[in-house]
């Protein structure tokens, strides 16, 4: 407790106050350009917090953009039926032919409010479970995490949007491109093919930059022209009423808990917790043929999810570091890179890291509303900034801030390599998160699995016979056979639509 | 079968058959990594597991791919499809463009041969001018954008961020 007040009172100082609504309005700004994500925003930034004065101060800024960029995608969703982030793609079904209809006011009105009770919600799940689990995490041994880790690469595959092999795909790819240089714990240097300059392997944050960086302004630049229609915001109808409130409480907290516990499941980002929460929300109302019709249910549905999300993707990464989401890769590649390690034992060396970034949370989120209230017109209007000026700038920050991580160009050379492996990769419809969760956990598997081999002679043994350890096994072996399975009827289904 | 469907299985073929002959190659140079006297797992096992799971998941994706490339020379698919009026026209060059300059930076980064202050605001306003179709009415809001924006932040990342740029 008193880990938690020292972290809040930290950020109610006016500096810490200052990064973390510079860091909601940037990333509401982000948010809600199309093509924007707050993966790129916070990938940018991570350089850039070495030269802040405190790692507390830099946890803050990300934190908050994270929450700002999730938020700020309903606006280009309500207003050019294009989700600013891939999470608010639920918020275009019902927030454009709201806003069509004349009510745009009142469509980001809800989306607004929907988020910040969804933010809330979450955030008292994250205080709530946090500690206890973090206490939990501790029995944990190197079976235990092993098997977590292979859990999070099946569920991100099998439940990324497309092909499961292709998750699966992307994940192992991801593992094997962190696998060049050193290994630690043989001290040997393996698959380097001769390149001295591979020594050190592939650091995490030129490869991020590549895959989600140039990879997405080669993306934005192909569809430059792409026609859009934007509707103009108003205020008009923003702040919901009474009577909203009580029609759409069920709605929000059911909404908030689905997005939630999604966003608990390792691996698993936002944007299949709105998708989640828009479907329980049509299947239950009466009147489920009006969502896509600008229904406000589903505003509220989608944009409650997938704001929850957040609080609950940063369950696993500050009891356990592990990724509950593409957003929460980054963060704990920013952690490491500020030799922090994260996981359970951060609540006993340092509680304050954890705790301020579950305070972050909350206050972020009460920002986000005022900002969001105040300047969602004028935000709108930054929403149609002319790709032509915008991407070169962002590639020149990518760029240097590669450069920048230790002053050499192999950085820059490995952030354009990744580039085209993450273009590639999306062109044919191979999703990118599994490859970021799948780098960044694969040093964790290696050496659990390692330590669990050296402490058991060998045998795989305690796999199956350790509770928790086969269990997480399970859940991966049901999850892998689900989805296939699923998967060869689709396409049995398909095959017999296309014969007739 | 539609012409970009077609389009993609192929690029999906290269793909495929590019992380194949990468993963024959990790492989490969994994075989010459001497097991450890310490630890049963070694520093080429993982590696070389991991490989194989790639190579077998291209495999199925390979052979999806295929299928799809053998339905297009069905006599129904082969028929010409409605034509559609594409919504807008991607702009594949304006990329290639843009991923080539940064190339070029990066290179002229590497070799040190011009200085920061001229380097970013000349690849700022290229980029900008080029994703403006070199038109010249856009010549000059990008050079006025490259000159301010690309100098003001050379000196920010110099004598703030302490980066060693030339």
């Amino acid at each position: 407790m008193d880990a938690f007040l020292t972290a809040t009172g930290h950020i109610l100082t006016p500096i810490p106050l200052l990064w973390c609504a510079l860091g909601v309005t940037l990333g509401i700004v982000v948010g809600a350009i199309p093509g924007l994500s707050g993966s790129m925003l916070i990938t940018m930034t991570v350089p850039l917090t070495f030269f802040m004065g405190s790692y507390y101060d830099a946890l803050i800024l990300l934190v908050a953009m994270y929450v700002g960029s999730i938020s700020g995608g309903l606006v280009s969703a309500t207003l050019l039926r294009m989700p600013g982030t891939p999470a608010a793609i639920m918020t275009t079904l019902d927030g454009y032919p709201m806003a069509q209809a004349g009510h745009a006011g009142r469509a980001l009105g809800f989306g607004i409010m929907a988020s910040f009770v969804g933010g809330v919600i979450s955030w008292v799940f994250l205080i709530a479970l946090s500690p206890t689990l973090a206490v939990w995490a501790t029995y944990f041994g190197p079976w235990e995490y092993f098997t977590m880790v292979l859990m999070a690469l099946v569920l991100i595959a099998s439940l990324s949007q497309g092909s499961m092999v292709k998750g699966l795909l992307s994940g192992f790819l991801g593992m094997l491109a962190s696998m060049p240089g050193v290994d630690n714990s043989t001290g040997m240097l393996r698959l380097t093919f001769g390149f001295n300059s591979w020594a050190g392997g592939f650091t995490l944050l030129p490869v991020l930059l590549g895959i989600f960086v140039v990879s997405q302004v080669l993306k934005y630049v192909i569809d430059a022209e792409r026609p859009v229609i934007r509707i103009e915001a108003s205020n008009r109808g923003i702040f919901m009423t009474l009577d909203d409130w009580r029609r759409q409480a069920v709605n929000l907290i059911r909404s908030s808990i689905i997005g939630t516990w999604i966003g608990i499941l390792p691996g698993i980002g936002a944007s299949i917790g709105s998708i989640c929460a828009y479907t329980a929300a049509k299947n239950l109302s009466k009147t489920p043929e009006k969502f896509g019709t600008g229904t406000e249910d589903g505003i509220v549905a989608s944009e409650a999810a997938n704001n929850a999300t957040i609080g609950g993707a940063l369950v696993p990464l500050v009891t356990m570091g592990i990724p509950g989401s593409v957003i929460d890769a980054i963060l704990i590649g920013a952690l490491l890179m500020h030799n922090l390690q994260p996981g359970p034992l951060l609540f006993v060396t340092d509680p304050e890291v954890p705790y301020t970034i579950i305070s972050t949370h909350l206050i972020a989120n009460i920002l986000m509303l005022v900002i969001m209230l105040v300047s969602v017109k004028w935000i709108s209007k930054l929403i149609l900034v002319p790709t032509a000026y915008l991407m070169p700038l962002i590639l020149m920050f990518c760029l240097v801030g590669a450069f920048s991580l230790q002053n050499r160009t192999f950085d820059v050379w490995v952030t354009l390599a990744f580039g085209v492996v993450g273009f590639l990769l999306e062109r044919i419809k191979v999703p990118l998160a599994p490859f970021v969760i799948g780098f960044i956990l694969a040093s964790l598997a290696e050496s659990e699995l390692r330590s669990g081999l050296m402490a058991s002679a060998g045998s795989i043994e305690p796999l199956f016979t350790r509770p928790i350890a086969a269990i997480f096994l399970a859940v991966s072996a049901v999850m892998l056979v689900w989805s296939l399975r699923s998967e060869w009827r689709n396409a049995k289904k398909r095959r017999g639509e296309g014969g007739q | 079968m539609p012409t970009n469907q077609r389009a993609t299985a192929v690029l999906e073929i290269l793909v495929y058959g590019a992380i194949v002959i990468v993963c024959a190659a990790i492989f490969a140079a994994s075989l010459g990594l001497p097991s450890s006297n310490r630890e049963p797992l070694g520093s080429a096992s993982i590696p070389q597991a991991v490989s194989v799971i790639i190579a077998v998941l291209c495999a199925i994706l390979l052979a999806r791919a295929v299928a799809v490339l053998r339905a297009a020379r069905t006599p129904a698919a082969a028929e010409p499809a409605a034509p559609q009026s594409p919504a807008y026209r991607p702009r594949y060059d304006l990329a290639i463009g843009i991923f080539v300059l940064a190339l070029v930076f990066a290179a002229v980064l590497q070799q040190r041969l011009v200085p920061a202050n001229i380097l970013i605001p000349a690849f700022i306003g290229l980029a900008m001018w080029m994703l403006n179709r070199f038109r010249l009415r856009a010549l000059l809001p990008s050079l006025a954008i490259a000159v301010g924006v690309g100098l003001a932040t050379t000196y920010v990342f110099k004598n703030f961020f302490y980066i060693d740029l030339p």
